[in-house]
């Protein structure tokens, strides 16, 4: 089973000794919107009162020649569900195509983890996602990035074992073994540290 | 009178001085085609009775989410006029069209029908175009609720949206599309169905959706 622990351990090695060049790291602010559905195999339970919120992301970005540039991109956002606060960590790694010396397109796969959240006292719901991006060099050090994300996870795939929150005022209906499925966007302007 | 010849008046100039710099441009207007994905929520807060006769008025159902479970995803194609003002903006008049059997995914929605136009503003830097736009969307389904008094029947209804999207050229003539937009239903939905009442419950639900698209210059092919 892919973990996030494992992904980040075979993804950043890669990245690192991929190239020579020293890898520019950025910092990204936005809005983002994750869009809801969870379920197990009795219940489903649609959230579609979520709406944008910020998020914050940090982007280490190695040029491999003057087309391809990987991105190891990781990202925090909070959304809520009336009482409920969701926080959400995701970290992906993206190929970018770049098609001049400001604007390029990537694809890649990002791992959707819920940090914590109200509905259990323990597990964690998490699933793989595709995405789509363009990244556009506004000036020197300025960039946006606009991101489209879709789960990749298979329907019956589960997360861990969750547990029944002890609090009265939780969605009681949501018990264990949990599956994510959504889709995302991520629209934010990014500061390279070391451009 | 007076004030409404004022008004009519300023329309005028105003849609004369929005559409001269289209013409006085030497850049001739781009046209084009696309296909595209969309995923959305697709929420439907309305509730569905039928009358019966005699004070019997029974609910049928209540439609929030369409597709419990499963990301609504829809295909469709599309074609805009481009007009360009300079080498930065840019302004466009696009039409949505999605045509998509539900009837494999879904137990209630057999077909969802949908049409848009929309007005866009846009900023080019480098090859990336940023495209805000605002737009007005004609939804249709056709509805199987499996009960013993009815039969599969359709409702329409007209929607706003707001969108926000960033555009690729990969070359002159192929561009990549992708986008969010919110859109809220504030037209009350209506059944074909004369026996059937469509309520729109009220709700601040927003739908959102994401979409991405991959289009064509048909001016390419002069």
């Amino acid at each position: 089973m892919l973990t996030i622990r494992s992904f980040i351990l075979a993804i950043i090695p890669s990245t690192v000794l991929a190239a020579s060049t020293t890898p520019t790291i950025g910092v990204r602010t936005g809005i983002d919107l994750t869009a809801l559905t969870l379920s197990n195999d009795s219940e489903v339970v649609t959230f579609n009162n979520f709406f944008p919120m910020a998020d914050f992301s940090v982007d280490v970005k190695k040029a491999i020649n003057d087309n391809y540039t990987y991105t190891l991109s990781a990202t925090y956002n909070v959304n809520y569900l009336n009482t409920n606060v969701f926080h959400y960590g995701s970290a992906g790694f993206y190929a970018d195509y770049n098609l001049s010396a400001f604007s390029s397109i990537g694809a890649g796969v990002n791992i959707l983890h819920f940090l914590s959240h109200k509905l259990a006292t323990s597990g964690n719901i998490h699933t793989l996602r595709g995405s789509i991006a363009i990244t556009n060099y506004v000036a020197d050090s300025i960039y946006t990035r606009f991101e489209v994300l879709k789960s990749l996870t298979p329907k019956g795939y589960r997360s861990d074992e969750q547990i029944r929150s002890n609090n009265k005022n939780d969605v009681s209906s949501i018990i264990n073994h949990l599956s994510y499925h959504g889709y995302g966007v991520n629209f934010s302007v990014g500061y390279d540290l070391n451009p | 009178m007076d004030d409404s010849m004022d008004r009519k008046q300023y329309i005028l100039i105003l849609i004369f001085s929005l559409i001269t710099p289209a013409f006085a441009t030497p850049v001739a207007p781009a046209i084009w085609v696309g296909i595209g994905n969309t995923l959305d929520t697709n929420i439907l807060p309305i509730q569905i009775t039928k009358d019966f006769g005699a004070l019997h008025i029974e609910q049928l159902s209540n439609l929030y989410d369409l597709n419990p479970g499963v990301q609504n995803q829809n295909q469709y194609w599309s074609i805009e006029v481009e007009q360009a003002f300079n080498q930065h903006v840019a302004a466009s008049i696009k039409g949505n069209f999605s045509n998509n059997d539900k009837s494999i995914h879904r137990p209630i929605v057999t077909q969802e029908d949908s049409n848009a136009i929309e007005l866009i503003t846009k900023y080019k830097i480098n090859e990336v175009s940023y495209e805000l736009s605002v737009g007005l969307k004609k939804q249709q389904y056709t509805l199987d609720l499996s009960g013993p008094y009815i039969k599969p029947f359709s409702i329409a209804g007209y929607t706003p949206s707001l969108g926000l999207s960033t555009a690729i050229n990969l070359s002159h003539d192929i561009k990549i599309l992708i986008g969010m937009n919110a859109s809220y239903p504030m037209y009350i939905y209506r059944s074909i169905d004369n026996n059937l009442g469509i309520h729109q419950i009220p709700d601040d639900l927003i739908n959102y959706s994401t979409s991405v698209e991959l289009s064509y210059n048909l001016n390419a092919l002069n």
